[in-house]
């Protein structure tokens, strides 16, 4: 409001010094346009009070400095009467329109101000949504996961007790052949609940990075051998093909870690393809012998591309028609990539030609090996210097 | 002897139970899903069904919802530990008593017995002018109750409450079902009354109140009222 007021009396002193030498060469006219100016600026400053001080001051400077008799009050003749009195109705009338301009303008500025307020508001409120959401989905899953977790664990550990619990009955006959199926059971359910616990073990090594192979040459064609006829009878309602190329060089590989890559991508190919359909295990040198490839082929329903990825992530569980829960823990094909990129290798998923799923796993060639190729170390009896599986019975420490 | 359908989507848990069962002479059915149980059970007609609540096609409190839409057979349920709202929304669903994994075979046998002996009973219990769960009488006419043939004096409410008991006796009934049908609809989660009257029961109908063998307590989830004989 000062502000205004100074602009407004400021700017008179300025326009009437400027004028006061010409004044007796112009009209009155001229003066009085000249101090509306003034009066207009000192309103867009100032806004609508600085409207009665600027015309009242604009009246009184025109009069006391621009209307004959000069340096009076007096006004004599009634055209400067008229003068008078359009200045200060010109004056009243333009302040009046400034101080509306500038209000609006104003206005405007602050309704902008205002929106963009709200924008930035916005803004976090979705930033904040999505962070919630995100946090929702992490607890969801975790609770997902807890509950599939001791969902299986608990399975197992209920036909156990039942079994037990019926074979520790003095009081009940059983017959022989329902001693043997309850021996069996457990048997079976105490298997499974060791894979879990495996499992189990296993992902919290990888997550924790505490996995550290501990590689040695080791002959993969043993390797396949061993695993395929510990998992034969979850495999038995399946065709099951063992391909080994000539010359398969020696893998630098933890004998138990690789072990239980191919079991789990077995367990995978019996738990998820239908039975009588043939799963193949395939192994031979790729890259000029500068990798090994095992490759479990089966002919299932096979990985729909959107999947391949995912598949391999911790937790992740394809969808069978609507079963609840799926099918498995999600944690085979989680631990299959870590202990396989734990010795510097790959694993990926394709589709096998005429329907399936290939898993194939890249593993690096022992050095040692090559030299089998020499004539030199081809005469040593086989697989001297190589470390047996039978030589390594405890588990890598890692 | 009885008949049992078992529903469960583990076969080693039907081949245990199963077998166990079939060993303690009961006869035995098995189905791997709800809606195969649902419909083995209208084909064999099963004394009392034994249910996983976690099947993979229905979930097991609809399956209970299923059964009730036409028969009154006993239902144990199978739940996993730790799962205390899903036995009540079983229970609540027609279930009448469960069994918590992992079990043992003679646990599991003690509950298919009360679940038997107070099944049979029930469909008349409803009409009954009397009731009888072992020593104790009710005489829902005179509203007036015996215990061993002494009378029992009660409050209104502490008979509305034994003769709700009564009429579903065997039966492990939720904290909301009796308090909705014993003091009226929305008084469903005013379980402090419930125990302030289970109490009061305690000391007027059990030898030992703190270690009750006619009423008893399925901690966080509800009462059963049951012989005292029964296992």
């Amino acid at each position: 409001m000062m502000a205004g007021w100074v602009v407004t009396l400021a700017g008179l002193a300025v326009a009437t010094a400027g004028l006061l030498p010409f004044r007796s060469d112009m009209t009155v006219a001229t003066a009085a346009l000249v101090l509306v100016v003034p009066v207009a600026l000192g309103v867009a400053v100032g806004g609508f009070s600085a409207v009665p001080v600027g015309v009242v001051a604009g009246f009184l400077t025109f009069d006391f400095f621009f209307i004959p008799p000069y340096s009076t009050f007096y006004v004599t003749e009634w055209e400067d009467w008229i003068s008078l009195v359009v200045y200060a109705m010109v004056g009243c009338t333009v302040g009046g329109v400034v101080a509306q301009l500038g209000r609006a303008q104003r206005e405007a500025e602050a309704r902008r101000a205002e929106a963009q307020l709200l924008w930035a508001e916005r803004a976090r409120l979705v930033e904040e949504s999505n962070r919630l959401q995100l946090l929702e989905e992490v607890d969801r899953l975790r609770a997902a996961l807890i509950g599939s977790v001791s969902h299986d664990l608990r399975t197992p550990l209920a036909s156990i007790k039942a079994s037990i619990s019926d074979l520790a009955d003095p009081g009940l006959r059983l017959s022989d052949e329902d001693r043997a199926t309850l021996l069996r059971t457990t048997e079976e359910e105490t298997d499974r609940l060791t894979r879990l616990v495996t499992n189990l073990l296993d992902m919290s090594r990888i997550q924790a990075g505490a996995l550290v192979p501990h590689t040695s040459a080791t002959p993969l064609d043993e390797l396949i051998g061993a695993v395929v006829a510990r998992l034969s009878a979850m495999l038995g309602e399946h065709r099951l093909v063992v391909q080994i190329s000539d010359g398969l060089p020696l893998a630098d590989v933890d004998y138990l870690l690789v072990e239980q890559v191919l079991s789990n991508l077995l367990e995978n190919a019996a738990r998820y393809t239908p039975t009588g359909t043939a799963v193949t295990v395939r192994a031979g040198a790729v890259d000029g012998a500068a990798e090994v490839e095992v490759a479990v082929v089966d002919h299932g329903p096979g990985v729909a591309e959107a999947e391949r990825e995912r598949i391999f992530d911790q937790f992740y569980r394809l969808r069978d028609e609507g079963r609840e829960p799926p099918l498995g823990t999600g944690m085979g094909l989680a631990i299959v990539k870590g202990i396989v990129e734990a010795h510097g290798g790959r694993v990926w998923v394709e589709a096998t030609p005429g329907g399936g799923a290939t898993f194939a796993v890249r593993l690096p060639v022992a050095p040692e090996s090559t030299m089998l190729d020499d004539g030199e170390a081809a005469a040593s009896p086989a697989g001297a210097p190589v470390a047996r599986p039978a030589a390594a019975p405890t588990r890598a420490q890692a | 002897m009885a008949r049992v359908l078992i529903i469960d989507d583990e076969e080693a848990i039907l081949r245990v139970v199963g077998t166990g069962l079939r060993a303690r002479g009961y006869d035995v059915d098995t189905a791997t899903g709800g809606a195969a149980g649902l419909s083995r059970a209208v084909i064999d007609n099963p004394d009392v069904v034994v249910l996983d609540l976690g099947l993979p096609d229905l979930d097991g409190v609809e399956v209970c919802r299923r059964f009730r839409l036409w028969t009154e057979v006993p239902i144990v349920v199978l739940s996993a530990h730790g799962t205390e709202a899903r036995k009540v929304e079983a229970l609540d669903a027609g279930a009448d008593d469960f069994v918590t994994k992992p079990f043992g075979m003679a646990e599991l046998e003690a509950r298919l017995r009360v679940a038997l002996r107070h099944g049979a009973r029930r469909a008349v219990a409803e009409e009954a002018p009397v009731l009888e769960v072992g020593p104790l009488r009710l005489d829902l006419a005179r509203r007036s109750a015996e215990l061993r043939g002494q009378p029992v004096e009660l409050t209104a409410r502490e008979f509305d409450l034994l003769a709700f008991l009564a009429r579903h006796a065997g039966k492990v009934v939720t904290h909301r079902m009796v308090l909705e049908k014993v003091w009226g609809p929305g008084a469903g989660d005013e379980t402090h009354y419930l125990r302030v009257y289970a109490n009061r029961l305690r000391r007027k109908l059990e030898d030992d109140p703190n270690h009750p063998t006619l009423l008893r307590t399925s901690p966080g989830v509800g009462y059963q009222l049951v012989a005292p004989e029964d296992p």
